[in-house]
């Protein structure tokens, strides 16, 4: 067990029912009260208003209370808030990659997978980077949200305390897909997520070791699927030498994917658009020609 | 003063000298001006809200119904940017303000009369060249009203000219804010002290200074997205040594004491209406100025409260959480002087005032939703869902624009000189109410359960709270027609109003309906408080 740890989803529920509760009741009151003073003095009823200009006291009143009200509010919040900061020593830590549009996840042991599962009972650390523009880590069930930024590493943590599946989805505003890009995630016994963490064969699994791992570290998989399957961009299976309709300059042309279009294509994605595929991929930010190299290479050998 | 025996001077008398277009787009008149400013507004309002209407309809089954994601992605952006840049941010101050506020001062017209024909004119350009942006180019902008980078500065779509155009919008707000503190300043007559200004004076007056302050950093910043999109400035690119985050602080800076210059003028339309149907002086005077000064100052000191998970740092997180209460407090404190005007008053519940208690109503909850939002915690949880569009709309359609119907079921007659129907305009406000809550109240719900924003698709859990929001937005809409409909009948054919339909204290109920040009013979002295309304005859007392 996990000694002295503040649970964040715990407390900012707790913080929750006080908000909640609180506004009932001054919601409630002032609508109340106003009911009844529409009522009461109406110009039927009271037809001599009492030309009353404030009242001091009151005003002190009613500055104070909601001071003292919303101070409580404040440290409740704030403690909730730093629960989720405090990661507790020893959570087991997953690189979590965000991209248009796509989630991917790499363990300690250099499995990489669309698919989040984690082990019940033990802290996890959610270390976040993304490849492109802003997304957001927010997974509703554990309350917790953090952006992913590129070029700089962000954090939260969770505690998963019942198995079942759940879904992390994008929160910040990313562009075509935004609200296709969420992923599963699997919070398992320790027993059957051992034993998914070192299968490297799972459907997902992206073996980070491997040749490919380039692919996955330039984003390209985001994108780009390895068994065929269609996503926001053709599939990287039998690439070499597939022949490819594309879009150039408003023309329908046909070509034969050779290395020089494979480096045309990742350079300037804009020229050649593969025929049934939206405009959407982004020039390459840096590239070394050893990268670039690297992925050609891969993309040869791909089956 | 009878209506009769000013018709001469009316302001909406055709000007012989002038052609009738040239007698409007050429004024300098400030009535003129507000009236070209509620023409417009008015037409933006009903196009954004048919954006609006279009969205919920696409919401109200997952995948797609009538559009694809992009269309999506570029209708919640087009809907945000006219309804904030082009409406709800200029709607009461550019309005209202512009029609009432220089009468209820006691003069002739606005400081630089001139300059206030330049505002309109630059609202105008800023309209035009923001509508233009959605038809050419890569097509309309896809970014979200936040324009948030990386992401604007890599989009295809026409970014670059619509950013341009709320550039140019800037302009027209600062240099009205600039007008209206001098209205105040140097037009105010000297015999008038400053504690009996009326409270919707004091309004305008604290919004034309954040106007005037925190625009030109959106400017600013809305300038360095052009630079990043049009010569790779890299301010904002990390890849270049830039921070996204620079620019959220940059943005926020701006936009949340925009969410003031927003509700600030809608609580002094408030605050005008409800000692005037209670029959007696707005309860603590001096308390409502003083928290309008603290709203004002307090406000600009929040804005990271919007990026509590972005990435900035734990102690940022605790210090702007901490201030964001702070400026709970003088909303609390209007909202409780409000109820408290009512206590012991001679109620009447006209129109007006019905639209002002369903504003307090609204702005409350909306207000209080406010608080899950300033608890960092909490915040974690609903930041980026339905909670926080159901808390903005909450806030500035049921602050800010039912602030801005109930002005217009206030003030319409007073510049048209006619009435609208009371039962219609009783019935449109339970029309809206109704609406109003099943939009936006679902959204409530939806954004607790875990529903983020901006998004096109949504898990099939969520299909009944979608279609039930849905349902609401025909609902206020239909209210909304009604309302339309009602008040631009009134103004035509409605029964006359006379010069003071509501037995109002403050100036612009001395004068005739519709105003004389000149709005004043000579400079008017001060005979009373704006809330004594002794001797005053109310309508119902008849």
């Amino acid at each position: 067990m996990i000694p002295q740890i503040l649970n964040p989803m715990e407390q900012i529920d707790h913080t929750f029912l006080i908000i909640f509760s609180i506004s009932a009741f001054i919601l409630l009151g002032i609508s109340g009260l106003s009911i009844y003073f529409l009522f009461r003095y109406h110009h039927t009823r009271n037809p001599d208003p009492d030309p009353i200009e404030g009242n001091l006291l009151l005003e002190f009143v009613w500055t104070i209370i909601p001071v003292i009200l919303v101070s409580g509010m404040f440290v409740s919040g704030w403690t909730g808030f730093k629960a989720a900061r405090t990661v507790p020593v020893g959570a087991y830590p997953i690189k979590t990659t965000a991209r248009m549009w796509a989630w991917n996840f790499e363990y300690p042991n250099g499995k990489i997978a669309d698919t989040l599962w984690v082990p019940q009972g033990k802290p996890i650390k959610i270390i976040l980077q993304s490849l492109d523009v802003i997304h957001s880590f927010y997974m509703p069930a554990y309350r917790i949200k953090m952006d992913a930024l590129p070029g700089r590493e962000t954090y939260t943590w969770f505690l998963p305390m019942k198995t079942g599946e759940f879904t992390v989805f994008c929160a910040e505003y990313c562009g075509l897909k935004h609200a296709d890009m969420s992923a599963k995630v699997v919070v398992a016994t320790q027993t059957e997520f051992d034993e998914w963490v070192n299968d490297f064969t799972t459907p997902g699994a992206v073996v980070a070791t491997g040749p490919q791992k380039i692919l996955f570290d330039k984003g390209c998989l985001g994108c780009h699927s390895l068994d065929g399957s269609v996503k926001a961009g053709p599939t990287f299976k039998g690439i070499f030498g597939r022949k490819t309709f594309v879009i150039k300059g408003g023309q329908e042309e046909s070509l034969t994917a050779d290395e020089a279009y494979l480096r045309r294509s990742i350079l300037d994605p804009k020229a050649e658009i593969v025929k049934g595929f939206p405009d959407l991929m982004p020039p390459p930010m840096d590239i070394s020609p050893e990268d670039l190299n690297t992925i050609i290479n891969c993309l040869k050998s791909l089956p | 003063m009878t209506m009769e025996s000013n018709h001469h001077l009316n302001f909406l008398a055709p000007q012989p000298d002038r052609s009738w277009l040239g007698s409007w787009i050429f004024s300098t008149d400030h009535k003129r001006i507000g009236i070209l400013y509620l023409v417009a507004i008015s037409t933006f309002f009903l196009v954004g809200l048919c954006l609006g209407l279009l969205m919920r309809l696409e919401l109200i089954a997952p995948g797609g119904i009538i559009m694809g994601p992009q269309t999506y992605n570029a209708l919640f952006t087009v809907h945000g940017v006219i309804m904030i840049f082009l409406v709800v941010i200029p709607s009461i101050p550019a309005v209202f303000g512009n029609m009432i506020l220089p009468i209820q001062l006691g003069a002739k017209d606005v400081f630089f009369p001139r300059l206030n024909l330049l505002s309109w004119w630059l609202y105008m350009f800023g309209a035009g060249v923001a509508v233009i942006s959605l038809f050419t180019g890569g097509g309309p902008p896809d970014t979200g009203w936040t324009f948030y980078v990386p992401f604007s500065t890599m989009t295809k779509s026409n970014t670059t000219l619509s950013v341009f155009g709320v550039f140019i919008l800037g302009f027209s707000g600062i240099l009205t804010g600039l007008n209206f503190i001098t209205t105040v300043h140097r037009l105010k007559p000297s015999t008038t002290p400053w504690m009996k200004l009326p409270l919707f004076t004091w309004s305008l007056y604290f919004t034309a200074w954040i106007q005037v302050l925190v625009t030109p950093i959106l400017a600013i910043t809305l300038l360095l997205i052009i630079l990043e999109r049009v010569i790779g400035l890299g301010l904002f690119d990390p890849t270049k040594g830039g921070d996204p985050l620079l620019y959220q602080h940059l943005f926020w800076i701006y936009s949340h004491p925009a969410v003031y210059i927003m509700i600030l003028p809608a609580m002094g339309v408030i605050s005008e209406i409800v000692p005037v149907f209670a029959r007696k002086p707005a309860f603590g005077y001096r308390a409502i100025v003083f928290s309008g000064f603290v709203i004002a100052t307090a406000g600009s000191m929040v804005w990271a409260h919007h990026m509590f998970v972005a990435g900035i740092s734990d102690t940022a997180v605790m210090v702007f959480s901490f201030l964001t209460f702070v400026v709970a407090i003088p909303s609390a404190i209007k909202v409780f002087n409000w109820t408290a005007t009512l206590y012991k008053g001679s109620i009447y519940l006209g129109p007006p005032l019905l639209y002002a208690l369903a504003f307090i109503f609204l702005f409350s909850l909306g207000g209080l939703q406010g608080l899950i939002l300033g608890s960092a915690g909490t915040d974690m949880h609903v930041h980026d869902t339905y909670f926080v569009v159901g808390h903005f709309h909450y806030v500035v359609f049921g602050g800010a624009i039912f602030g801005f119907f109930a002005a217009l079921h206030y003030w319409l007659p007073k510049m048209f000189g006619r009435l609208y129907n009371y039962e219609w305009a009783t019935a449109a406000l339970f029309l809206k109410f109704i609406g109003f809550n099943l939009l936006y109240f679902t959204m409530l719900i939806m954004g607790v359960q875990g529903m983020p924003r901006r998004y096109y698709d949504y898990l099939p859990e969520f299909q009944n709270l979608q279609v039930i929001s849905t349902v609401g937005s025909w609902i206020l809409a239909a209210g909304i027609i009604m309302m339309v409909i009602n008040l631009f009948y009134g103004m035509r054919y409605g029964e006359k109003a006379g010069d003071n339909p509501w037995g109002g204290a403050t100036l612009e109920w001395t004068v005739s309906s519709p105003p004389p040009a000149e709005n004043f013979e000579g400079e008017p002295v001060l005979t009373r408080s704006p809330y004594d309304f002794k001797d005053i005859k109310a309508p119902h007392a008849e």
